[in-house]
């Protein structure tokens, strides 16, 4: 940078170049005034000389992040906790160090990057067939399952990575192995061999799934019901039939997951309605105390005894069904039909009166629609075992029905119905002084 | 909606959002105070959550101008919502011109006549298929071309979501096939 020109204060041409610390300055010899000063030095314009580098273009190789060192411990030391194979503690460290540069997870608070090193070791196991669940490494790490499950889509979704889902049968194995039920960690009367646990609680699992107890629900609940169910079954005795789910869990220093009661009795009753079709079985009261004691007879027959009681079941609502309609063969009414069946098919017709229908052919009557699944009903007997959820609906709340609008959207709009929307000048008055009055006491 | 010559499926829409401009600075705290139905909320974001009647819509509005309208059960009350919802800004006193009306997500319901195994219908449809049962009970399969997310339930129930009626009829055509195959059969 060139001085210009002359001293603006005495006119003196003799022009100094001279600096302030690392500003350059251009100062009159003669009256010391500063004629011009340079700028001074920044990185910008260093970096327009070429001066300055940035670390990200340096061609050696950065160091990892304290967060990415952490992370890879973390990973390390849950590969030893469970015991993996070091393939798999390998393709979690390489997909670990992806994600944690991945612009989705590099600026993320500490808990989701905590939460992400728990991931990858879950994505891990699932593509080498490894099988474990979410729970248990959120309960390792000491996570937040909803941090852990938000990080887990975000992770497969942003990668793209294909994760197969764990098979249940191949978790029995390892649930029925976390329960202490060794002879020297609990009394004889309830210790158990884990390999015959574990067999007769994967056979109880396929029977679960078979009738609607497992798609769709959290693996863990189901699989701590079977293997109660299975302990049992294994030694029906008095003292152990006394022992109650919760306090199983305890002797088996096990934590309860909240929904496993439930599930346990989803399971009793679906062994209750088998039961039933075992001929020494006839006349016998089964419940759901006493089913485990018939619990291995079930099992070994569980096929043949599901195709009888769905047949049986078949056979009796096809008999309903020639009653009601012989009944009703004078009437124009619709026939209803057995309970069972009305929980289930009769709930598209109520969710119609909820909402608009889109339909090819109705006319958007609810009439109609009934009339339509009357025909269904006819023709189509519903499933013995159906998801609980649609054996024992929750009660809904009766939405009140709207009539349907026959609107276009571009109607004209009255004022008359605009104004019911719009506070008069008065009703303004009386909401100011209200709020006045309450600020004041407030 | 027929998508086979034996079953009419009823599609029912729980659900439509559209968004539409007002061109012109609102002043919430005007239309908190003159409007009825109406709620302030002054947290992040600060907005007004009106409430319409007939047809039953809750508005969000900004102070820029931006307003998005849900609740309506057809394109139509949509419309007719939002422009019952600027005719009512209008008469507080602001200067609204009803632009850029849009429809940008649609809510429907369709009940299949079976239950549907989902581990089955995943494993045929992967990777356009998810099923993770320790997150979300029904299984999630999005369709690109359509914008369109299902979320598939065990029950035979499948929630639709798409930027519109006739994409959400054209999801439901594409998915009855796939989820047929995965029906449960009896034994």
């Amino acid at each position: 940078m060139q001085p210009s020109g002359p001293c603006p204060e005495c006119g003196s041409s003799q022009i100094v170049e001279d600096s302030l610390y690392s500003q350059t300055q251009f100062v009159c010899e003669d009256c010391g005034a500063v004629v011009s000063e340079g700028l001074l030095t920044t990185t910008l314009s260093e970096e327009k000389h070429l001066n300055e580098v940035k670390f990200s273009r340096l061609p050696t190789e950065k160091q990892p992040g304290r967060g990415h060192i952490q992370g890879l411990q973390r990973i390390r030391s849950l590969c030893r906790i469970l015991r993996f194979s070091s393939n798999i503690e390998e393709s979690s460290e390489v997909l670990f160090k992806k994600a944690y540069y991945h612009p989705a997870f590099l600026s993320t608070h500490a808990e989701k990057k905590e939460a992400l090193a728990g991931c990858c070791v879950l994505v891990a196991c699932r593509q080498n067939d490894w099988p474990i669940t979410m729970g248990t490494i959120s309960y390792l790490l000491q996570a937040n399952g909803e941090v852990m499950h938000k990080v887990y889509t975000e992770l497969v979704q942003k990668l793209h990575l294909e994760t197969p889902p764990t098979d249940l049968t191949q978790l029995i194995e390892s649930h029925c192995n976390s329960f202490k039920l060794s002879p020297s960690s609990c009394p004889d009367l309830f210790s158990e061999c884990t390999t015959r646990l574990a067999k007769r609680a994967s056979e109880l699992l396929e029977l679960a799934d078979e009738t609607w107890l497992v798609t769709g629900r959290q693996p863990v609940p189901i699989l701590t019901a079977v293997t109660y169910m299975s302990w049992l079954s294994l030694r029906p005795i008095a003292s152990r039939l006394n022992i109650s789910l919760i306090n199983f869990c305890k002797i088996a220093k096990v934590p309860v997951p909240a929904p496993a009661s439930k599930r346990l009795i989803e399971l009793q009753d679906v062994l209750c309605k088998l039961g039933q079709g075992l001929p020494w079985l006839r006349g016998v009261k089964l419940d759901r105390k006493s089913v485990a004691k018939y619990t291995e007879d079930i099992l070994k027959h569980r096929g043949i005894l599901l195709r009888q009681a769905m047949r049986k079941y078949e056979e009796e609502w096809e008999n309903e069904q020639k009653c009601s309609s012989v009944l009703l063969s004078d009437s124009e009414e619709d026939s209803q039909g057995p309970p069972l069946k009305k929980t289930k098919l009769d709930e598209p017709s109520e969710r119609a009166a909820s909402g608009d229908q889109v339909s090819s052919n109705t006319s958007g009557h609810k009439g109609k629609e009934v009339g339509l699944n009357s025909e269904k009903e006819k023709s189509q007997c519903p499933s013995l075992f159906l998801p609980p959820c649609l054996q024992n609906p929750h009660p809904r709340r009766e939405r009140e029905v709207v009539a349907e609008l026959d609107v276009f959207g571009d109607e004209e709009i009255l004022d008359s119905e605009i104004d019911m929307y719009i506070r008069t000048p008065e009703e303004v008055q009386a909401l100011c002084r209200a709020q006045a009055k309450l600020m004041k006491s407030s | 909606m027929e998508s086979d010559n034996d079953v009419a499926l009823d599609i029912i829409i729980t659900n439509v959002v559209c968004v539409f401009r007002t061109r012109c600075h609102l002043n919430l705290r005007k239309i908190a105070l003159e409007g009825t139905n109406v709620i302030y909320k002054r947290d992040v974001g600060q907005k007004v959550l009106m409430k319409l009647r007939k047809p039953r819509i809750t508005a969000s509005i900004w102070s820029s101008g931006k307003v998005i309208c849900t609740g309506a059960t057809s394109e139509e009350e949509a419309k007719l919502g939002a422009r019952r919802l600027a005719r009512s800004l209008q008469k507080l006193g602001f200067k609204v011109k009803f632009t850029d009306f849009k429809v940008v997500n649609v809510l429907a319901v369709c009940t299949m006549p079976f239950e549907i195994r989902l581990p089955e219908f995943t494993k045929s449809n992967r990777p356009l298929a998810s099923y993770e049962p320790e997150l979300h009970p029904a299984a999630s399969y999005r369709i690109k071309n359509l914008k369109a997310t299902l979320q598939v339930f065990s029950t035979g129930s499948i929630t639709v979501t798409a930027p519109s009626v006739q994409f959400v009829a054209t999801a439901v055509e594409q998915i009855y096939p796939l989820v047929f195959e995965s029906r449960k059969t009896a034994r």
